[in-house]
């Protein structure tokens, strides 16, 4: 024979539960109406921040299968880190442009850049610039020697390079390019004057 | 109660021994080719041998060159036609995969390594750029100073300087068949990992239409051009360190 009082004592625990429950549901559905509607993804323009200053971009152009050096005036800041978020935006954007030469998806977007010592660069840029590049060899080292360079000929102070997707390592960046090591920025150069001696 | 200690630490170590033996053995018989495929496959000691590997294959297509031709088919095409081309001049070849099979880029490793090629071929297609890309490792060269063990990462070092020899001496004989060809350094696996003088090839169409890559003639035509460089540099390379075939 079971005692009363622990019939009593399940009885509330359960309608304590069921309690719960309803309010977590409650909790949940309050959040799901009064959350944004999620913000289309854009390509974010380069901060207008810090005096205009030339700085050199490694442009690829596909069809030449080459890299190209290009000057622009951009705000630039004096901050290493910024500086090199806003080199790597400013690229991007061209890339963007409606006649690209190296054209990549208008979503495509850097996250952050990581300098690290000594010398260490790590990009974090999301998947939809890596889904939506070109896959073949050639095709992938334009992007990688064009990032890199770019961001070693105006920052001499990195000397490898890490590229991330999404916060997350991957294997290659889209089926070729090998992206589970960093870069030795010295390498890369080597590979550079091959795409740019045509 | 010492001797007891001695005798648990002992039979410890003799288990992980076992365990390691063990693992040694079965990660070797794993290593070894499933399925050879070559012309010339038994009995006789075989000094050279060019190992091809249509690069991609199976669950990964590659780059999709068109939306009804996956690298992966090309790739393979090609590597046919190139064994078939190296075995009329008396050149062994053996295709590292004959069908529409996935294998990992360290699967594709270990078997070009437990095989000890004379040459490694890697065969990829792109629509970008024209006629033949050869690539090498992009790796800085060292000398063979490792000993027994080499970095899995940076295998491809030791052998550098033999693979860009051949390399360089591959591409002119190209361009002499009317074929546009560049020499390239790249990230690409499983070339860093391969023990043995590598390189890879990107094949792109001349007139800029990716249907030319599906073309018969273009592919005998690259294939031919291949052949021939490879029969005319091989003469450079060491003959096969490994076992007897």
């Amino acid at each position: 024979m079971i005692p009363r009082q622990y019939w009593i004592m399940t009885a509330l625990l359960f309608l304590l539960a069921l309690a719960m429950a309803i309010y977590v549901w409650q909790l949940r559905r309050r959040e799901v109406l009064n959350s944004p509607p999620p913000a289309t993804a854009q390509h974010v323009a380069p901060p207008a921040a810090g005096p205009l200053q030339q700085a050199t971009l490694w442009v690829a152009y596909d069809k030449e299968a080459a890299l190209h050096r290009e000057r622009i005036s951009i705000p630039l800041t004096s901050n290493q880190q910024q500086r090199a978020e806003e080199l790597l935006r400013a690229l991007m954007n061209r890339y963007a442009e409606k006649n690209s030469p190296h054209p990549i998806a208008a979503a495509s977007e850097l996250h952050d850049v990581y300098l690290v010592d000594p010398g260490l660069a790590v990009l974090d840029l999301n998947a939809t610039f890596v889904d939506s590049q070109t896959s073949g060899v050639l095709a992938e080292e334009l992007t990688l020697a064009s990032i890199m360079e770019t961001l070693t000929a105006n920052i001499p102070s990195i000397l490898r390079v890490k590229i991330l997707v999404d916060g997350h390592e991957r294997e290659t960046l889209a089926g070729h390019a090998d992206l589970s090591g960093a870069y030795d920025v010295a390498e890369v150069s080597e590979l550079a004057k091959q795409l740019t001696t045509r | 109660m010492r001797l007891s200690k001695i005798q648990a630490l002992g039979s410890g170590c003799g288990c992980v021994a076992a365990i390691f033996l063990c693992s040694v053995l079965v990660a070797r018989q794993e290593a070894r080719p499933s399925s050879p495929t070559s012309g010339q496959q038994t009995g006789a000691r075989i000094e050279r041998l060019v190992l091809i590997d249509p690069a991609h294959g199976g669950s990964d297509t590659g780059a999709m060159l068109n939306p009804a031709i996956p690298e992966k088919d090309v790739n393979l095409a090609f590597a046919r036609r190139l064994r078939q081309e190296l075995s009329n001049h008396g050149l062994p070849a053996q295709l590292l995969r004959d069908e529409d099979t996935t294998l990992t880029a360290d699967q594709r490793a270990a078997r070009v390594n437990s095989e000890h090629p004379t040459l490694y071929i890697t065969i990829h297609s792109t629509s970008l750029g024209s006629g033949i890309t050869v690539i090498n490792a992009l790796l800085p060269a060292v000398a063979s100073t490792h000993g027994l063990f080499l970095p899995w990462q940076t295998a491809q070092s030791t052998w550098l300087a033999q693979s860009r020899l051949v390399s360089t001496l591959v591409t002119p004989t190209i361009e002499r068949w009317g074929l546009p060809a560049r020499l390239l350094l790249a990230p690409l696996r499983p070339l860093n990992n391969v023990t043995a003088p590598a390189f890879a090839i990107e094949i792109a169409p001349m007139n800029g239409d990716i249907l030319q890559l599906a073309s018969v003639e273009y592919q005998r035509l690259i294939s031919t051009a291949m052949a021939n460089a490879v029969v005319g540099t091989l003469g450079l390379l060491p003959a096969r360190p490994g076992p007897i075939s």
